[in-house]
Parts: structure tokens; sequence; C-alpha cells
């Protein structure tokens, strides 16, 4: 790489960190963001709204069937059926909140609950919601309740007990258990494993605004037209901007994984994923930083106009609140947004126990948005001599 | 780079001036033909020639919007003209970036980053023309030393007063040792003492044998410091020439004006000196002023007297 490029590079970096404002935003805010979303998310919360699951019918029975129907019919739930495997795997990649296995012999024993039999459900949380856990354990025993006391078991069961259904209010009928998905090492040690990844979105946000700003401030301060004067050519001013925004990108999401290992046992399931996230993210954030610069004339009208779309891109793609606080349309329609692609790629990397290929998606989405704004970016760059 | 020493002569009128050795001497090391731009329905060059030599300071005079700041943004290869040639050192055009590097600038606009030390400043555009190591410790010094600011160079730029600031933007431009410059109104804003010392700095810069493309409004800083002189307006020259034949040829007659005991009067001549010794025969004068034409009077009868704006 040319010297000049790199020039170019180190001195916006020295010139971001002179700037105390946008040091903060990129550097320190992010920080504060980890620790106090990771505080918030170790504690749980209650929701009221439909959880999304999916249900695994291993026992193919009346009653399987009839809970099934009960909690689709109960508007609490959004529910498919699938295969335990299938299930397992939407939950880890997120797709669902929990998956529901209604064991084998989940028909018979309920119609044996008064000879102390006990049917069994399995519950699988993904550990980024863990603050819905109870919430679900406890919309399952409300129904399986319910279904004790229908019709159907009645019938099949030969009637429940008057001494039994006065009983109901400390009688657990069924079992709950909780599959430890931590300990298969598929989900998150802890809640800054998902607040770190957020954090680290907000100040690749920063490094952004203040790269693409620093570009106006270049033209209408002059020193642009000094660096189009040196023996250098434009393209190697672009990639010596494109350089620093990379780089500091980078650095920044290595800093705080450092920090967040060392303080806040933030420990990556792939290092290597981790590490080819970081590199496809700053990709992606150089070519939006280049897009933002286009898009006005002054320094104010790039920061107002760049920090609406960097917002706009944080709302929706789960970088100010998280993606499973959506209503369903909306995560949905987060796909368009390249932070929800850059939390996935981290979480992959970090929690949520990816493969290569299933990284590929996210990084591909990340270095092709990166490519295409970078494009629109150079393209539409106003150089002093196009006015 | 070469040192010339100037020599004296004597002008038809008797008066002393310096005469560039450079331009006998010297090989030219700008060449501008038949240079025209236009922007939009606007033509702002017209079809300009000239030639500057290595030790000349030519100045480029004109009102707003003349085409002086956009012929010396083509010279220094930040605008493409849309027809005509520009050699520089007879390297070739100076879009060409090898060639850009024998070109320093100090535009108007003060292209400085104000966060950074002047050092800073100094060894980040250095570094963008090539230097490292200790040729570019050694021509941040030198430049830092020239334009007087050694003592201040770890100070941050925005706590510069405004005539320092001037002189950090001529070292920025000098940093990489170009052999031509470009100052752009390089005196704006400053107080009296800061524009002498960069009155010396530039004609020090003469002196070493780089040629100075030079832009002012103000008068006296041609008079003082070029060689020649072109006044432009709407993108071609009326004039160029040096500043006495300009005088000459276009600032028309001195201005007498006397005064005695029962009259005052005032009238044009072509040779002040004389009508001075006829006047004194004639009788006692209080007071007698000779209004020699100036430059300034040479730029108002070729421009004309309506505002620009």
């Amino acid at each position: 790489m040319r010297k000049e490029v790199i020039a170019i590079a180190a001195n916006d970096i020295r010139l971001l960190l002179r700037d105390k404002g946008g040091a903060f935003v990129t550097f320190i805010f992010p920080l504060v963001y980890c620790i106090f979303f990771g505080l918030i998310f170790a504690t749980p919360s209650m929701s009221s709204r439909t959880i999304n699951v999916v249900m695994v019918d291993e026992d193919q029975s009346q009653q399987s069937t009839a809970f099934i129907e009960l909690l689709k019919q109960s508007g609490a739930v959004t529910c498919n059926i699938a295969s335990r495997e299938e299930a397992i795997d939407q939950v880890r990649r997120a797709k669902k909140v929990a998956y529901v296995v209604i064991t084998k012999g989940f028909g018979q024993a309920l119609q044996q609950v008064q000879f102390n039999k006990r049917p069994k459900i399995v519950i699988g949380i993904d550990p980024a919601r863990q603050a819905e856990s109870e919430m679900v354990k406890g919309l399952i025993a409300k129904y399986a309740f319910e279904l004790l006391f229908s019709p159907l078991n009645q019938k099949l069961s030969g009637g429940i007990t008057g001494n039994q259904r006065s009983a109901k209010n400390h009688f657990a009928p069924i079992e709950i258990e909780t599959a430890q998905l931590r300990q298969k090492r598929t989900g998150p040690s802890n809640s800054y494993d998902i607040s770190f990844p957020q954090g680290i979105i907000w100040g690749v946000l920063g490094c952004c605004a203040s790269f693409g700003i620093s570009l106006v401030n270049e033209r209408t301060t002059g020193t642009l037209s000094r660096l189009l004067v040196a023996p250098i050519t434009r393209t190697h001013i672009l990639a010596g901007k494109a350089l620093a925004c990379f780089t500091s990108t980078l650095v920044l999401g290595v800093v705080l994984f450092v920090v967040g290992r060392i303080a806040f046992s933030v420990i990556p399931q792939s290092p290597i994923h981790l590490a080819i996230s970081l590199l496809a993210i700053s990709i992606a954030f150089v070519g939006i930083m280049m897009f933002i610069s286009i898009l006005g004339k002054t320094e104010r009208a790039v920061s107002g106009m760049g920090w609406a779309v960097l917002l706009g891109m944080a709302m929706l793609g789960g970088g100010m609140v998280p993606r499973f606080l959506m209503p369903h349309w909306m995560q949905s329609l987060s796909a368009i947004s390249p932070v929800s692609w850059a939390i996935k790629a981290m979480e992959g990397a970090v929690w949520r126990g990816f493969s290569t290929s299933e990284m590929l998606l996210p990084w591909c989405v990340l270095v092709g948005v990166g490519l295409f704004f970078f494009a629109i970016g150079v393209r539409g760059f106003s150089w002093p001599d196009k006015g | 780079m070469t040192q010339l020493k100037p020599l004296i002569s004597h002008t038809s009128c008797g008066a002393s001036t310096l005469i560039n050795p450079a331009r006998i001497l010297n090989p030219t090391m700008l060449q501008v033909e038949n240079l025209c731009k236009r922007f939009g329905t606007i033509q702002a060059v017209a079809g300009l020639s000239f030639n500057a030599h290595q030790g000349e300071i030519l100045g480029l005079l004109g009102p707003n919007g003349a085409g002086k700041s956009t012929c010396i943004n083509m010279v220094a290869g930040l605008l493409r003209a849309d027809s005509g040639e520009i050699n520089v050192a007879k390297l070739g055009s100076p879009i060409n970036p090898e060639v850009r590097q024998k070109i320093g600038i100090a535009p108007q606009a003060l292209a400085l980053y104000e966060s950074l030390t002047g050092e800073e400043n100094l060894r980040y555009f250095g570094r963008l023309a090539g230097l490292s190591g200790k040729l570019l410790r050694d021509r941040v010094s030198w430049t830092l030393d020239f334009v007087l600011l050694k003592d201040r160079k770890n100070d941050r730029v925005k706590t510069y007063s405004g005539g320092m600031k001037r002189r950090i933007n001529l070292a920025a431009a000098l940093v990489h040792d170009p052999p031509l410059l470009l100052l752009d109104e390089p005196t704006v804003g400053v107080d009296p003492q800061s524009r002498n010392a960069l009155f010396d700095n530039v004609l020090a810069l003469k002196d070493q044998g780089r040629t100075v493309i030079y832009t002012t409004h103000y008068m006296e800083e041609a008079e003082k410091l070029c060689d020649r002189v072109g006044i432009i307006d709407h993108g071609s020259f009326l004039a160029f020439d040096t500043v006495d034949k300009l005088i000459k040829s276009h600032g028309g007659k001195s201005m007498v004006t006397v005064v005695r005991h029962d009259s005052q009067e005032q009238f044009e001549s072509d040779d002040p000196i004389a009508e001075c010794i006829r006047l004194q025969k004639e009788g006692e004068i209080l007071s007698l002023r000779v209004d020699r034409p100036d430059l300034e009077r040479v730029f108002l009868n070729l421009t004309g007297k309506a505002m620009r704006d």
C-alpha cells in the first residue's frame, strides 16, 4: 500500500482522536452502551406480547394435538410444528423465541394424572430471550391445566376427581423441563455477550458519521484542494479515507471485545468467525461512510442527514431496541438494515454457534452492502472542481 | 536550489530597479498557452498565455471574478482546462501527479488542519508529497524556521494569530521544496508586521531561484514584489509587462499641484521634473505636489471603476 494512503489514514485517525466529541461517540459511548444494556438484559422482565415458539409433537396423541390447538387459539403464542432438530436450530438462529417438545407418553400420562403420572414437556429458550423464559413456562402450565380439565381429557381419563379439582391451585399437573442450551455452548455465557455486539455497532456508527463528516470538512475548509494538489491521485485520497474508517472500525471492535473478554467474560465461540465478521462489518460501514459523505454539501447537512440514516438503520436493525421486542413484521423488515446483519454476524460468532456456511450469508451481505454504497459514494462525491 | 543575485539597472526615468537575472539566464518554469475554461455560460478564462521563468515573481492582478483563481487552480492541477496547454518545468501538465510534485500552493482560504499543530500539518503535507525520514524532518525544520514559527511548532494551528496562520499556510506550500509556488492572496487579513514578514519570505524565495505566481488585490504588494504583472479581466490579459512599463503605457500622466500665495494650480504632465523647474522660475511656491501614476491607476484605467461582486 502506498505510504501516502497510510499518511492520509493516519492523519484522519489523529484528527478523530483530537475531536473529543467524535472520540467519545466512537470509543467511549459504545462501552457505556455495552455495560448499561448488559446490566439491563441481566434482569428478567415480563412482556405481554405474543411469543413466537416452535412446537415439537413427539407424542402424536389426541391430547398433544389438542394442546397445540389450545396454545394456538390462546393468542398468547404463535407457533408452528417441526422436528426437534429443526426446532432447536430455529431457536439457535433466533428465528423463534423457544421450542416446546411434547414428549412421548404425554397423552397417556395426562389421562393418569390421578395416579401420580405427570406428562412431560421440554422447553428450550433462546438464550438472548431469557427474560421471556418464565412467561413461556407459565403459558405452558396454564394451558396444560386447561387441557387436563377439558372435556376431551375427562372423557379419555374417565374423569378427574373432585379433590384433585379443588387442589387445582396447588397441583402441578405437568413436568416442565428446561433444556440446558448453555451447557452445549450454543447460547451467550452472559448478558454482555448480547450487549457487546450492540455496543460495537454504536461505535461503528460513530466512526461512520465522523469520517463521513470529516470528508465534507476537508472540502469546506480547503484542505481537500491541498490534497488534490499533492502528487497523489484521487484514488489515493479516497483509499486513505476508507482505510482510516476501516482501521478505526476494526480497532474499535477488537478493543471492545478484548475489554469484554477481560472484564465481562465475553468469550467468542469462534474467534476466526468473529475476526471475519469484524472485517466484513468494517467493509460495510466504510461504504456507508462514503455514502453519507454525499448526503449534503456542508458538515451540518451531512451530520443531520447522516445521523438520520444511521439512526434509522440502528432502530430497524436492532441497534437500539433488540429485535425480539419488535413486532414480527418489523423483525422481517429489519433484514434491510445493515445493522441487523452486523449484529447477526457478531452474535453468530460470539454465542449463536453458527457454522461457517451459516456465517457466509451475513458476511456476503455486509461486503455487498459496503461495495454498493462505496460505489455510490465515490460516484456522487463532490470534488472541488465539480462544484 | 541555485542562488541568484539580483542585478541593479536604471530605467529611462532614472529610477533604479531590480532586474531579475532569471529572465535573462534561467529557463522557463511555467508555460501557459491559450488557456480556456468555461463554467456554464460564464467564460472564466479566455485564452490566457504567459511564461514564468525560474527566479521570477509574476503577479496576477484583477478585479473579483476576473479569472485569477481559476487560472491558478488550473496551473495547480485542481481544475482541468477546456482547452490550452500548461507545461510545468518542461515536465508536462499538472494533471499528472508527478508534475504536481514541482508545485506548491498557498490558497487564499487557509487550507490547514486547525486541530493539529503547525509541525504536524507540515509533516503530513510533506509525507503526501513523498518525503520521509531525515529529509522530511529537515524540510519541516527548515520551513518552520523560514516562516519564523519554530517556537510555536507544537501549538495547535487554531491558537495561531491570523498572521501566523498565513505563514504556516505558506510553509505548507514550501515543505516539499517545490520550484514553482502559487500564492493566492497570501497577505489577506494580516497586520503590517506579518505582511512585511511574508514579503521578506517571498523575496527570499525568489532569491533562492523559485518561481512565484502571486495574486493580490494590493497594488503596492505587486509593485514591491513582482518582476512582471498581468492585469486580468473577463478571463484575459488586458496588459502584461513589468510594473514600470505598465505605468508608462497605461498609467497616464503625472499630476502636478502647485500652491502659491494667491492661487492653486493643478495640471497633468509627461515630465513633472521639468515642470517643477519651470514653476520655480515663475515665482514663489508655497507647496508643490507631484502624483506619479502608479499601478493602482493603471489597474483602474484598464478595468474601470465600476464595482465588481
